[in-house]
């Protein structure tokens, strides 16, 4: 028997943004992944999947407002098909949490009646499935949550030829994640190793924790985040997305992905090799956002060198991207040093002899390798702007 | 540019004085008032102010004392030519004429306009005029400013002729300055002077809010934090929950284990019970059983025992009755012996009374008369002294004392008689023929009488005569003594009834010898103890009667008694009887103990008897029930087999019991019950624990579900991943911040030492002729800073090795060390200058060195000598031209004379004073110098003193103004002393002392 079904995961619902410095821009991205729900609905709809699992971390915190609560209840409500969540390790089913908590109780009773957590490492059959799902239970779970699954459980009166899906959340063996700098939540160290699992036993592995949609082995997928929520990892980053998988006893899954995201996450890494190159990055940076404004995020890694002029320019088109990007992460290495012929301008500067000498000593400065010399390249952009006004 | 001559017309105190000035040294000398800076200020005002004008400047070149104007004329050198100059102040219509050598002469505006080009200044009026060439112009009082405050109106010049001089010197723009000054302000608004960040800055408020920003991280931490410690706490309490849920059933099952045992324990236990009284019962069976057996057994032999106890008992009885009838014998033998006895001793008692009634008669008959005689002797002595006594009071009753004064008395009429007779007149009848009569006394012859009165004798009847012995009246008082004493000696005899001395001499024996008699009856009648003597006669007589009677009474009892004869035969009889009773009573006494013991043997026979008796009676009693009770027993339980049979049977039916219950026992000691109950108050106690755990821990985990039930008003994990992002984002700008701080603190710091290096190299050429002019005074190590800062000079300082390192800036320096480096600048500025003015600049020093002290002043002259060397003029103006007299200098002498006399005393503007002059003219021949009227030494030690302590407000420390004068202490408390004892100045209180002018507070 085959059931087709959707796996997601990582919604993080009520994830702050902390990142974003503008208050304002939060906003958008937290109901972007609230929509991106709704949007699963006609996917399920559109594949006839008998239901959606969610794999770990439907919200991004143990304690999320009662209006994230209540808005992803509602939303969860309207997608037509039975919901079946297992807790993360961001909303994980320790006692502190959410999931036995009257109001989410009420709220799912009341907005999402299709909403079923599965608190425990037991299986459940449901809509022609076994699901197993394997629950976290605190943050950080020292044991394997699929350890409950290296024998192949009772399975009661489940019939032979219901496909078996095991629902995890953590990182496998060897596909250890690494967070972004600042997105770090300290890592999930829930480890889960498939390969302890007896072969043939089950038919499918539905996995969260992994933001980007990852098939691991024949059987075992990342779903990754429905929306993005954090800049790219690697190029096969594949964010904002849901599986689509078709699973049947004893045959390979059949996976299908179905872009769900809204957000541009973008990033641009660029290295100045003259002042020339400040015109590239602009076209780069056209070519990701458009002209567009309050829909992208952008990482802006920059290095190299630039002249006190170039820089400048640089500063303007940071600051017209801050102000049109929902967020513009900059890692800027930039040396800005003056080009020669600025420095010229300043050393040589005959009329004004004091200036020229304390110019040089500067250069002097920034040119050696010491502490100081980041000292004295802002000290000469400092006076070169003081200069520049005559 | 030199000045050769200047001629002053009516100008203030000058009425008319031309001077002649050197080329090189010049000096002008000149008591105060002598118009020495008058002189001075009319060259400048020459040079530097028009002469049309009625400016305050222009009205104080005039003199009121003269009527024409005030008019300047100067001679001077310039570009190579000789210069003829001179201007009239006249107000508007001032004139001005400049004539070159050989040249065509300049009138009023070009004369002017040349003139200022030549000395290369702008035309300039008031204080700018004033100000005019100051750096070379020393005005009197000015000597110790600053120089380079008088440098600024020729900045320029000199900064250019700075320039040419230094290769690589190059000068700030004004650009520069304004980027620098930009730089400092910003810089300074972000840090204070210390290094300090600024309050109110931004970088101040970006360290506020980064921290403000950590708080709230760590305050958000600390809420997630304690939300997870309390969600492990509660996880720890659940699973320990779980175990002690576990442990309880443990014990339970535990609890079930014993409890069974406990029954298996309680059915043993009444197994045991009943075991046990089956036992007993056997065991009471066998001892019933073994009592019969024992009982009969005893019974038996009791029998026997008692029949064989009776035979001597009876043989006993046999014998004490016997024993008996003996006593009984005894006592009636005893009796009678003892009767006897007691007979012969009454007889014997009786006898001996008798004879004892027998002595007593003999005693009191022999008493009796021995009173009687007694009576018969004591009448006798009576009678004795009655008779004595009758003669006794017969006898006149002459004492021994009566004796005494009879005999005295006597013995006075003796002695008065005796004296009468010494003085009497003896006569004595030798022959008569008539009856001689004296006193009316016949006297027979032979008669003799002693005449002691006056008496009348007569012879015959016809002769009469009156004899009167002794005369006088002695004889008469002796007469009357005699007659006294015989009257006392008659008196005492008639009272005595005696007739004479003698006769109471007799009698007095005869009482003397009566009473020895009357004493020695007495004495015997004592011996005979006559008191009471008739009673005891009375008693003796009725004892002897009594014992008569007794004698009697007792004799009519006793038979055969032979009565004694006396006493003594009475008493040895009665000694007799004595011992007779005696021996009877002892005898008496043997019978009747003897009697006794006889009695108490038969009473004691029979008291044996009758016990011996009752013992028997007694036995038979018991042999006749032991005997009933023998026979019942030996009826109830048969005979020895029957009994032995019987309680051999009760023994096996013991033992059989007593194994069953011993087995029983051993049954439940396996069971172990003192252990099991142990165990059931542990496991008690285990269960109650287990319980108190889990409710302690139910609670805890309910407070710690009440502590993490959210209420979905706030996300703590959001909030803190906010903070998180806030705090860092804050640090950042911090960072930023400081940055750039550093970078322009960086640009403040570089601006500033690079302004002093370019001040350096410019000021360099100036420095090192500075430090050539310094060396004649301060020597070789002393050097000076000064710096330029793009706008104007400053920070002048002097240098000099001997005293350290530091520099000493220009103002701390003493008064005459201003002066003198003052000087050495202005001299170094001017050599730079006199480039524009054919190398020669005139300086003109007006009183320039008062506070330079003697060896300072001789460096001073090496100085202006050596600037009059590298062409300077040099132009110095002293009142005291003494103190240059090594200086080499071309003297001009002015006097005080030359204003007008009087007039000048009546003008307005400080004249000469009286007191000056006078003091003038009594140094006027001491002076050598080629003056008219040579100034007194304003500058002598004690007004010099004088002088500075008033230019220090009348009040100065003693070091401050040694230091200042320039002088040794020697000299400096000298000239303080002098001063002291004049009055002039008054010593204060202060560090190292200060002195005061008098009368200043």
């Amino acid at each position: 028997m085959t059931v087709t079904f959707i796996h997601t995961a990582d919604w993080q619902c009520g994830k702050p943004f902390a990142g974003i410095s503008d208050e304002q821009k939060r906003v958008p991205l937290q109901k972007a992944r609230i929509r991106t729900i709704q949007r699963m609905g006609k996917i399920a709809a559109d594949h006839d999947a008998a239901f959606i699992l969610v794999a770990g971390d439907l919200f991004d915190s143990t304690s999320p407002l009662q209006g994230t609560v209540s808005e992803a209840c509602s939303a969860i409500g309207k997608l037509g098909v039975p919901v079946y969540v297992i807790p993360g390790n961001h909303d994980h089913g320790g006692e502190e949490a959410l999931w036995t908590q009257e109001f989410f109780l009420r709220e799912q009773r009341d907005l999402a009646p299709n909403l079923r957590v599965l608190l425990n490492a037991q299986p459940v059959i449901e809509s022609g499935a076994v699901l197993l799902p394997c629950p976290l239970l605190r943050k950080h779970e020292a044991a394997d949550t699929t350890g409950w699954l290296r024998s192949v459980p009772a399975l009661g009166e489940a019939p032979s030829d219901a496909p078996r899906i095991v629902i995890a959340h953590g990182s496998i063996q060897d596909f250890g994640i690494r967070q972004d700098d600042d997105e770090s939540d300290g890592g999930s160290p829930n480890s889960i190793d498939l390969a302890l699992l007896p072969r043939g036993a089950y038919d499918y592995i539905a996995l969260g924790d992994w933001h980007g949609a990852k098939k691991v082995s024949d059987i075992a997928w990342y779903s990754g985040t429905p929306e993005q929520d954090r800049f790219a990892k690697g190029d096969d980053y594949a964010a904002g997305s849901v599986l689509v998988v078709r699973a049947t006893r004893g045959q390979p899954p059949q996976v299908t992905r179905h872009s769900t995201g809204e957000m541009g996450w973008h990033e641009i890494d660029h290295v100045f090799g003259a002042d020339a190159d400040l015109a590239a990055l602009e076209a780069r940076i056209r070519g990701c956002v458009g002209d567009r404004a309050g829909s992208d995020l952008l990482k802006l890694s920059l290095s190299g060198y630039l002249g006190l002029e170039a820089a400048s320019a640089l500063e303007r088109t940071i600051e017209s991207q801050t102000a049109r990007l929902i967020r513009l992460k900059l890692v800027n290495e930039t040396v800005i040093m003056p080009a020669d012929e600025e420095l010229d301008k300043l050393t040589h500067r005959q009329s004004d002899p004091l200036i020229a000498r304390v110019a040089t000593r500067l250069v002097e400065m920034a040119r050696a390798q010491t502490d100081e010399a980041h000292t004295a390249r802002v000290a000469l952009r400092e006076l070169y702007a003081a200069s520049r006004n005559r | 540019m030199r000045i050769i001559s200047a001629t002053v017309r009516n100008y203030r105190v000058h009425r008319e004085l031309g001077v002649t000035f050197d080329r090189a040294l010049t000096l002008i000398g000149g008591p105060n008032e002598s118009g020495k800076s008058t002189l001075v200020e009319a060259i400048h005002r020459a040079l530097f102010m028009k002469a049309r004008g009625t400016s305050e400047e222009h009205k104080a070149t005039r003199s009121d004392p003269f009527t024409g104007h005030p008019e300047v004329e100067l001679t001077f050198e310039a570009r190579g030519v000789m210069w003829r100059l001179l201007k009239r102040f006249s107000g508007t219509t001032g004139t001005a004429s400049l004539s070159p050598e050989n040249g065509a002469t300049l009138r009023d505006a070009e004369a002017e306009a040349k003139l200022a080009e030549l000395l290369g200044v702008e035309a300039a009026t008031g204080n700018a005029m004033l100000a005019q060439w100051a750096h070379v112009w020393v005005e009197q009082g000015n000597s110790g400013r600053d120089p380079s405050e008088s440098a600024r109106t020729q900045q320029g010049r000199l900064i250019n002729r700075l320039q040419e001089l230094g290769a690589a010197a190059v000068l700030q723009s004004p650009f520069d300055m304004q980027v620098a000054g930009e730089f400092s302000k910003i810089s300074k608004a972000i840090f204070t002077s210390t290094g300090a960040v600024r309050a109110g800055s931004d970088l101040s408020r970006a360290i506020a809010e980064s921290e403000e920003a950590e708080q709230k991280r760590y305050a958000a931490e600390k809420r997630v934090s304690s939300l997870d410690a309390t969600a492990a706490t509660l996880r720890g309490d659940l699973e320990d929950l779980a175990a002690v849920r576990e442990s309880r059933a443990r014990l339970k099952a535990q609890s079930e284990e014993l409890t069974g045992r406990e029954r298996s324990l309680n059915e043993l236990r009444l197994q045991e019970y009943q075991h046990a009284s089956d036992a007993e019962k056997a065991m009471l069976s066998l001892a019933q059983a073994r009592e019969a057996d024992q009982s009969t057994t005893s019974a038996v032999e009791y029998v026997l025992v008692t029949e064989d106890s009776l035979a001597p008992k009876a043989d006993e009885v046999v014998r004490l009755t016997n024993a008996r009838a003996s006593a009984a014998f005894a006592v009636g033998a005893a009796e009678t012996a003892d009767g006897t006895a007691a007979v012969a001793a009454r007889d014997a008692r009786r006898r001996s009374d008798l004879a004892v009634a027998y002595v007593e008669r003999f005693e009191k008959a022999d008493t009796l008369s021995k009173v009687q005689a007694r009576a018969v002797e004591a009448g006798a002595i009576r009678a004795a002294m009655a008779s004595l006594e009758t003669q006794l009071a017969e006898t006149p009753k002459v004492d021994k004392k009566k004796l005494k004064a009879l005999q005295k008395a006597r013995e006075e009429l003796l002695t008065a008689r005796a004296t009468l007779d010494a003085m009497a007149t003896s006569l004595e009848v030798r022959a008569a023929d008539a009856a001689v009569c004296v006193g009316g006394e016949s006297l027979a012859v032979g008669d003799a009488r002693i005449l002691t009165d006056g008496v009348e004798i007569t012879v015959g009847s016809g002769v009469r005569l009156f004899v009167q012995p002794g005369g006088g009246t002695s004889l008469a008082e002796a007469k009357l003594a005699a007659d006294e004493a015989q009257a006392s000696l008659d008196e005492l005899l008639g009272e005595l009834g005696l007739a004479s001395v003698d006769a109471a001499a007799q009698a007095q024996q005869t009482r003397s010898d009566l009473d020895t008699v009357l004493a020695q009856h007495q004495a015997r009648l004592d011996a005979i103890e006559v008191d009471g003597l008739d009673e005891e006669l009375q008693q003796a007589l009725q004892d002897s009667q009594v014992a008569d009677a007794e004698v009697a009474s007792r004799s009519a009892a006793v038979g055969g008694f032979d009565a004694p004869s006396d006493l003594a035969g009475a008493r040895a009889q009665a000694r007799d009887a004595k011992q007779v009773l005696k021996d009877a009573e002892t005898s008496e006494s043997d019978a009747k103990e003897d009697r006794t013991a006889a009695i108490e043997k038969l009473s004691e026979l029979d008291s044996t008897l009758a016990a011996v008796r009752a013992e028997m009676a007694e036995r038979e009693e018991d042999l006749r029930t032991a005997r009933a009770q023998r026979d019942h027993l030996l009826g109830l339980h048969g005979d020895g087999a029957a009994r032995t049979a019987r309680v051999e049977l009760a023994e096996r039916a013991c033992e059989a019991t007593g194994a069953q219950l011993e087995a029983i026992r051993s049954s439940i000691s396996l069971l172990d019950p003192e252990g099991l109950e142990a165990d059931t108050k542990r496991l008690e106690r285990a269960i109650e624990g287990n319980s108190e755990q889990a409710r302690s821990l139910e609670r805890s985990v309910d407070f710690a579900r009440a502590d993490l039930r959210v209420d979905g008003s706030v996300d703590p994990r959001a909030d803190l991943a906010n903070a998180v992002a806030r705090a860092q984002a804050a640090g950042e700008v911090l960072e930023r911040l400081r940055r750039r701080g550093k970078a322009l603190t960086l640009l403040d710091d570089l601006f500033t030492e690079e302004q002093r290096s370019l001040g350096q190299r410019l000021t360099k050429p100036l420095v090192d002729k500075i430090n050539v002019y310094l060396r004649p005074v301060f020597g070789t190590s002393a050097s000076v800073a000064i710096e330029y800062n793009g706008a104007e000079f400053s920070g002048l300082s002097l240098r000099r090795v001997a005293l350290g390192h530091s520099p000493f800036p220009f103002d701390v320096l003493s008064g005459g060390a201003k002066e003198q480096l003052a000087c050495a600048v202005r001299l170094a500025t001017a050599e730079l200058l006199a480039a524009d003015h054919d190398d020669c600049l005139p300086l003109v020093l007006d009183d320039a060195f008062a506070y330079s002290d003697g060896r300072r002043v001789s460096g001073v002259h090496r100085m202006l000598d050596l600037a009059a060397s590298r062409g300077l003029q040099v132009i110095v103006l002293s009142c005291n031209p003494a103190d240059y007299e090594a200086l080499g200098a071309t003297p001009v002498r002015l006097t005080a004379a030359e204003p007008v006399q009087g007039q000048a005393l009546a003008a307005p503007e400080e004249p000469l004073r009286v007191e000056d002059a006078a003091v003038f003219a009594s140094h006027d021949e001491d002076k050598a110098e080629p003056t008219s009227a040579s100034p007194p030494g304003v500058r002598e030690p004690q007004e010099r003193f004088l002088l500075l302590l008033n230019a220090h407000g009348g009040r100065c420390g003693n070091i401050v103004l040694r230091r200042e004068l320039g002088w040794g202490e020697e000299l400096y408390d000298g000239v303080k002393g002098e001063l002291l004892a004049s009055g002039k100045i008054v010593l204060g209180q202060g560090r190292g002392g200060t002195v005061s002018i008098a009368g200043k507070k």
